[in-house]
């Protein structure tokens, strides 16, 4: 099973380092595959340096792309974090 | 196929030689070969944990100091020391290029900075600096953990182009037969450690390590410097009894340890050592000389881009001198100059060094620099028992004006209610000839004198010792230089002063002989040589020494000298 949504991020500092870590630690929970894809350029979801080297900054929009047995839960949990600003106040 | 190289350590061993061909400097990023990929993967495997737990450490700090809040960080920190694509980026650079950890690290993060300046966001582009700092860490924390290039088992020659001290540290000593190394001189680290293991070792045969290869069949002779691969039968058999007849050498050597340095007749000479690095004192202490004779400090200076500081000096004598009490320790101050230069103390081009800005002069013209060296001497002067000793006095100024630079220090020392010994002992190397001529006077002013023959012989007889075309001219049997020595004695005897031989010529067994018959009242030799003199003095009469020194102080040749004190030696030796 494979999903993808283009997800905009509403976080002020966009997927700097505390963000990419709770992503990964969610990203982690799930079998299945998980890509974020930036400006053309891929990254391993469950990567921190992979991720962090996207360098997506606010306002921007990223696709996660899920492949897998669980794709969809991940796919949903990842957006939910995603537009919950990562648990971060702004 | 022989080799021939510096002999710097005696004895002989037959054995399987192991290469060790890497450069073994510590903390670098360079791209090093390594032996064993396993053992690198668990070295850096076990660095990235080590640097995991550094941080839980904080991490748990800054809980209990400011509480959760900032704590976060932490995490992300140690999710990118566990993230899996660089793990295993390392940990397969490493496996199919057997490359060490630090290059396999650097290579990574050359990878990621290059991947990080694309981002636009300035912000998020600066967030590369964290992953720098943890690669630091890690690289930090492998340097801790050197690389184990060494053999984990079995007994081998070890074969490098040059050993550290950090490298011998690393050994597994029991196992160790012999160092051959391509660098070195027999006064490098490599010589001083394989002779308070008590073995053999060739040092400076270029390129060895290219040459032969691991497992090798070798004969090390250190005596005479010879390294022998692949040996015929004929030859084996040879080295096997020249090894028995050694080891009943060093046997009877070895009885001579706990013994005093103490002809037949009762007069008692002290042996000193000479020593170089502090590492030596363990063989000092081991063959049981009297006490250090001098200690060239010239070690602490060299190699390095700047000035030691006096803390750093004061360390290195206190624990020499501590660890030499109550015996006495005899500290040379700075003796640079000459054929020995350093990056940070400039001097200008001189047409003849050794006639030039050398060792007391040197000090003299750089007082803080001395000062310096000064104050941690006689700080470690509180710790044992220390002697002062000055280099290349040739003038009554120059020491006068040395002296007073110790008392300055001294004064300042007192109103700092920093502790050192205030009756210290002052002295003075006599190696150029004005100063044995001014002896008399100098012997009133100075607690003890230091015969340096080597720079004596040069200074004496104008001969540059290194310079192949006249080397014949430097011959400590010189009839010159062994009236220098008489008169040098007779001068400081006169005052109740005590003269000590430091130079080459005091280890030789011969020249020790005839050194003792002169009058002299110390010998301070290598630590390597110490036994073989002591074997001299205790099979000899006082008596029979003077006498011959006399007779060859009415002589005029060089030859004539030799002829006549080698078979002095020959027929009063008791006990060959």
């Amino acid at each position: 099973m494979r999903y993808a949504k283009k997800i905009k991020l509403v976080n002020k500092l966009g997927i700097h380092l505390k963000a990419a870590a709770t992503f990964v630690m969610t990203a982690e929970k799930f079998k299945s595959e998980i890509k974020v894809k930036y400006n053309n350029i891929e990254a391993d979801g469950k990567s921190i340096i992979s991720i962090l080297s996207l360098g997506a900054p606010y306002n921007s929009e990223i696709e996660i792309i899920t492949n897998g047995s669980d794709a969809k839960e991940a796919i949903v949990k990842l957006e939910k974090l995603i537009k919950n600003k990562f648990g971060e106040k702004e | 196929m022989m080799y021939k190289g510096i002999p710097a350590s005696p004895g002989i061993i037959i054995g399987k030689v192991f290469i060790i061909s890497k450069n073994l400097e510590p903390v670098h990023t360079e791209k090093i070969k390594v032996v064993n990929p396993e053992k690198e993967i668990t070295r850096l495997k076990q660095a990235i944990e080590k640097t995991k737990n550094e941080i839980l450490l904080i991490k748990e700090k800054i809980i209990s100091d400011i509480g959760n809040k900032d704590a976060d960080i932490f995490n992300a920190y140690i999710m990118l020391l566990n993230d899996k694509s660089f793990v295993e980026k390392a940990v397969n650079l490493i496996k199919d290029e057997s490359v060490n950890s630090e290059y396999a690290l650097h290579m990574i993060l050359q990878e990621y900075v290059k991947l990080y300046s694309n981002i636009s966001d300035n912000y998020l582009k600066e967030k590369i600096i964290d992953i720098k700092g943890l690669f630091e860490k890690v690289i930090k924390n492998l340097s801790e953990e050197p690389s184990k290039l060494f053999p984990q088992k079995g007994k081998w020659i070890i074969v490098a182009e040059d050993l550290s001290p950090a490298d011998t540290a690393e050994m597994d000593k029991k196992n160790i037969l012999g160092f051959v190394t391509e660098t070195g001189g027999a006064t490098s680290h490599t010589a001083i450690v394989a002779r308070s293991l008590e073995i053999p070792a060739v040092v400076g045969l270029k390129s060895i390590t290219k040459q032969i290869k691991t497992g090798d069949l070798a004969v090390v002779d250190g005596e005479k410097g010879i390294v022998l691969i692949d040996p015929t039968p004929e030859s084996l058999e040879d080295y096997k009894r020249e090894q028995i007849k050694y080891s009943i050498k060093i046997n009877i050597l070895k009885k001579l340890k706990k013994l005093e340095a103490v002809t037949l007749d009762k007069h008692k000479i002290i042996l000193n050592a000479n020593i170089e690095f502090p590492e030596e004192v363990n063989v000092v202490k081991e063959h049981n000389a009297d006490g250090i004779g001098l200690v060239r400090t010239e070690f602490i200076y060299i190699n390095r881009t700047n000035l030691p500081t006096e803390e750093e000096q004061f360390l290195i004598y206190k624990s020499i001198v501590e660890k030499m009490s109550p015996k006495p320790v005899t500290i040379r101050t700075l003796d640079i100059g000459g054929d020995k230069f350093l990056p940070y103390i400039k001097i200008s081009p001189e047409q003849n060094p050794f006639l030039g800005l050398r060792a007391i002069r040197l000090s003299l013209s750089n007082v803080n620099i001395f000062k310096n060296q000064l104050r941690a001497i006689l700080r470690a002067s509180a710790f044992g028992k220390v002697k002062l000793m000055f280099p290349m006095i040739s003038t009554i100024e120059e020491f006068i004006a040395s002296k007073n630079i110790v008392y300055e220090v001294m004064d300042d020392l007192k109103r700092k209610k920093i502790a050192f010994d205030e009756n210290i002992n002052i002295g003075i190397m006599v190696e150029v000839p004005s100063a044995v001529i001014m002896a008399d006077e100098l012997a009133k002013i100075s607690d003890f004198f230091s015969i340096g023959t080597n720079d004596l012989i040069q200074y004496t007889l104008a001969v540059d010792r290194g310079n192949e075309a006249v080397v014949s001219y430097y011959n400590p049997l010189n009839p010159a230089i062994l009236r220098l020595i008489k008169k040098t004695v007779e001068s400081a005897h006169k005052n109740f002063k005590s003269v000590s031989v430091c130079g080459e010529m005091a280890g030789e067994p011969h020249l020790a002989f005839l050194l003792l018959g002169l009058g002299v009242d110390e010998l301070s030799v290598s630590p390597a040589s110490i036994l073989q003199v002591k074997k001299v003095i205790r099979n000899v009469n006082f008596k029979d020494a003077f006498q011959v020194a006399e007779t060859i102080l009415k002589m005029e040749k060089a030859e004539e000298i030799k002829d006549l004190l080698y078979k002095s030696v020959k027929s009063y030796l008791i006990n060959k």
